[in-house]
């Protein structure tokens, strides 16, 4: 995949935006990744609309709205992953020799509070077992049963991406917060209060990929699910509460994506990874390669993953910050480390960074990991 | 596929509580949410409403209904383990 290059970005801010379509979203996230690619919507060969909630055919309601269509144009569904999918089959199309240039953008316009999700049976919802904060927390649970790691470390997360936020104007919440004050928020599911979750909202993001010798090298991009043999993978976005004995999905992905770059976690010198809820941000290291299970502390006590530490996460503000449009998210990531390593990222950038990893994971345990190289 | 009879004790891995109903539920709130390993071999983990407190993981558990307003609306009966 070493030929595929990212030559432009785009995204339109995550928050709330009242009667704004998604649509519209997705044509302002666009129309940014062509101009700073420098070229227009007739000059892609194929694009990949990643989406959970847009509706039939919503990737072509953007681009018809940009006169765009006759190419084909793929609708990718992935739950949390749905951007990292469409972006590793539009990497596919131009590393197959199929295309030499396409466009990858992500949508979602979501309502406020629980997320609500066809991949439960209306039995399910209807005896309550279907609340995704509730699956959250008990894994949260485990991860501090198993590792000796507290409340206290969960909140330390939120109080580092709530301040990463705030040097990100594309973030919803711009607005630092102390650890008593996440701790003090409304409890949703025990140990998980409101500020330790990331807010399902609205919001848009582009990429232009090509087969190219400038840009950001696409080095390394895999989506994986989770291995049979888990009763509760199939029930929800269980990795990692039964995966003691099971690789999960995103160390999967990992494996897959480090061996395309030829690199390793010691390689990387930022990362945005899925921060759903905070505990789900302290697997990620985990699994990633960042740390070693129950390292998780150390890295925290000794700020290695701020900005300006030794391995910076969620420069961005993360979820916690930006808040989760779905189909958006992966691709929000993608962007941010584009920024990074183009050295363009304003008052939260990681200085020197020359590789950056990018992580998400959902529903139907899907994973995706995405190396980008300057 | 055919029906087949799970054991209805067994013990508490892991619980937590819902206090927003999510979209779908029009039952009480809050309510016990958590995994039950059920007694038996092989162990089978099951998602389960849980009732009461004093829910610690390893405490013993015993399967019970719950009336809940089905998704049609009409009353219809939802698993749920206790003490």
């Amino acid at each position: 995949m070493s030929e595929v290059r990212i030559t432009g970005v785009g995204l339109h801010p995550f928050g709330r935006f009242g009667e704004l379509t998604g649509t519209a979203m997705g044509v302002v996230a666009v129309q940014a990744a062509l101009a700073e690619a420098g070229i227009g919507v007739g000059d892609v060969q194929a694009a990949f609309c990643g989406t959970a909630y847009g509706g039939v055919a919503a990737g072509h309601r953007v681009l018809a709205s940009l006169a765009g269509t006759g190419i084909p144009i793929y609708d990718v569904e992935a739950g949390c992953a749905s951007g990292g999918a469409a972006l590793q089959l539009g990497a596919a199309s131009i590393a197959s020799g199929q295309h030499d240039r396409v466009l990858v953008f992500g949508i979602e316009k979501m309502p406020k509070g629980i997320i609500r999700s066809s991949f439960f049976a209306p039995w399910q919802e209807a005896a309550g077992l279907s609340p995704a904060p509730a699956f959250f927390a008990l894994r949260a649970q485990r991860l501090l049963a198993d590792t000796g790691l507290t409340v206290d470390h969960l909140a330390q997360v939120v109080v580092k991406n709530r301040r990463h936020g705030v040097a990100n104007p594309d973030a919803m919440f711009q607005k630092a917060v102390t650890a008593d004050e996440v701790l003090g928020s409304r409890m949703i599911c025990p140990p998980l209060t409101l500020f330790m979750l990331c807010s399902p909202n609205e919001g848009a993001a582009a990429v232009v990929l090509e087969r190219a010798d400038v840009g950001i090298r696409l080095a390394g991009i895999s989506l994986r699910s989770h291995l049979p043999g888990s009763v509760l993978g199939e029930d929800s976005p269980l990795s990692g509460i039964d995966d003691t004995t099971i690789t999960p999905p995103t160390t999967l992905a990992a494996g897959d994506a480090y061996a395309q770059a030829g690199l390793g976690p010691d390689d990387v010198d930022v990362v945005e990874c899925q921060d759903t809820d905070a505990a789900r941000e302290l697997l990620a290291w985990a699994e990633l390669g960042l740390c070693p299970p129950g390292g998780q502390g150390a890295l925290l006590a000794g700020g290695d993953t701020d900005v300006g530490g030794r391995i910076p996460v969620n420069p961005s503000g993360g979820l916690l910050s930006k808040g989760e449009p779905l189909g958006a998210s992966a691709l929000g990531q993608v962007v941010e480390l584009v920024r990074q390593l183009r050295g363009d990222a304003g008052g939260r950038q990681v200085d020197g960074a020359r590789v950056g990893l990018a992580h998400v994971i959902g529903r139907g345990a899907n994973a995706c990991v995405t190396v980008l190289v300057v | 596929m055919e029906p087949v009879d799970l054991p209805r004790t067994g013990r508490v891995w892991l619980h937590t509580t819902v206090s927003i109903a999510p979209p779908g539920y029009s039952g009480p709130v809050p309510y016990g949410l958590g995994i039950v390993e059920l007694d038996g071999d092989p162990m089978l983990r099951v998602v389960t409403r849980l009732r009461g407190g004093d829910l610690a993981p390893g405490t013993p558990v015993q399967l019970d209904g719950d009336e809940v307003p089905g998704p049609d609306g009409e009353p219809s009966i939802a698993w749920v383990f206790h003490r």
